[in-house]
């Protein structure tokens, strides 16, 4: 079996372990998402993965960060949908942090570089693209494809134009801690 | 290679297709982890649901300003996050003289709408003014909107539904998610607003569709036919 061919039927047993664990509500479940997160980081670290940070890489990250909080930015500020306290933020904030950073590491980082080898940088970014949208199928049902899928593209898109995967990791954490404030 | 100002604006265009292509804005893209709110707080609680503070009720007066509120509004409840909140923009409600009061109380359902099933509380919505009647203007009340948290983030969600008072019935109203579990309608002033599952929602809730177990035989396929693909253009090599 290929490197990308193992590292997707880890990446699938790693699902796997989230949504047996998670059950009955694995959207919800933080030691779920934790293990889920451990498993891809053990796998990234054993495919040694490196995730070099830059000057370049952050501010990469950071401009993402703005592109993909645009919507539901503009959203909130026509709509003034009611944006939330910072009441049990921190709790939170810690295991978004080490999921996020751990799914970036992985698909960015670890399956970008073994399918880059293989089939070049678009391939690459493609299949990164495809696991994020699926990843997040059983969490939150089928209606997240298409964003999850879009973000996932960009998502690898920065990973190329950095030349690491923090500049994903950066975007995606920051997403989702704005996330909390904007949901 | 692709300028950069044009990666930058695919990106842009491919946020935004997605974006208006995912009903339901959920958190950004991705609420991992958690979601952040504390439990449903139930005015009358169903069995085995979790020991909860009461479900807030709120009240809050609109100065009034050649007949209309003066100010656009936006309230919502205290809970994290917040079970109900309405938005109403300025000159929307109508009343001789202010100001406008607007209570909103949370209620224990009394009845549900017809072939449906009520999820959480009902919210009582009250507008009143000194000088009589307050009224919706149509014109500029076309954006109101009121948001309702279901009792969790399950899919299929509920839908909106609202009566101007307990002697009427109740009416679907059209609904649309703003959040991975809060529901989105129209506010048609003083009245119920409730959320529902339709019977056909509810039995898929209830598990009508395994859902979850074609997800993960669908991701397994398209992941077996990916190491396919690999092993056969390898063998070709």
């Amino acid at each position: 079996m290929t490197r990308v061919g193992l590292l997707l039927v880890a990446f699938a047993v790693a699902v796997g372990l989230r949504l047996s664990l998670g059950e009955p509500d694995v959207a919800t479940d933080i030691p779920a998402a934790l293990a889920f997160a451990v498993a891809l980081l053990v796998v990234a670290a054993a495919a040694g993965t490196r995730v070099p940070l830059s000057r370049r890489a952050v501010l990469i990250g950071l401009a993402g960060l703005a592109l993909v909080c645009a919507p539901v930015a503009l959203e909130h500020l026509f709509t003034t949908r009611p944006v939330h306290g910072s009441q049990g933020f921190a709790g939170w904030a810690a295991a978004v942090v080490f999921v996020a950073t751990a799914e970036e590491v992985f698909l960015r980082g670890a399956l970008y570089d073994a399918a880059e080898r293989v089939w070049g940088p678009s391939a690459a970014i493609v299949l990164g693209a495809v696991c994020f949208a699926l990843l997040h199928v059983p969490l939150y049902g089928w209606h997240v494809l298409p964003l999850d899928l879009a973000v996932g593209l960009v998502l690898g898109g920065l990973r190329q134009g950095a030349g690491t995967a923090a500049a994903p990791a950066i975007t995606h954490v920051g997403a989702d801690l704005v996330g909390w404030f904007l949901r | 290679m692709i300028p950069a100002r044009r990666r930058w604006l695919a990106g842009a265009l491919l946020i935004g297709v997605g974006w208006l292509a995912s009903p339901g804005a959920i958190p950004v893209y991705d609420g991992i982890g958690a979601p952040p709110d504390e439990p449903y707080r139930y005015v009358a609680p169903p069995p085995g649901a979790p020991k909860t503070a009461p479900a807030t009720s709120l009240s809050t007066k609109a100065a009034v300003v050649a007949g209309a509120n003066a100010q656009g509004l936006s309230v919502q409840t205290s809970e994290t996050g917040p079970q109900m909140s309405v938005f109403v923009p300025q000159g929307s409600m109508a009343a001789s003289t202010g100001p406008i009061t607007i209570s909103i109380t949370p209620a224990a359902p009394t009845d549900a709408p017809k072939g449906a099933r009520v999820d959480g509380n009902v919210y009582v919505v009250a507008l009143t003014a000194p000088g009589g009647p307050v009224t919706l203007v149509p014109a500029k009340a076309f954006n109101s909107t009121m948001y309702l948290r279901a009792t969790d983030q399950r899919s299929p969600q509920p839908t909106m539904f609202f009566r101007r008072d307990p002697a009427s019935s109740w009416e679907a109203v059209s609904t649309s998610a703003a959040g991975l579990d809060v529901r989105v309608g129209p506010f048609r002033g003083a009245g119920q607003y409730v959320l529902a599952w339709t019977a056909a929602a509810a039995a898929k809730k209830s598990g009508g569709a395994p859902v979850l177990p074609l997800v993960l035989v669908g991701t397994l396929v398209v992941l077996l036919a990916i190491v396919l693909v690999v092993r056969l253009r390898a063998a070709r090599e």
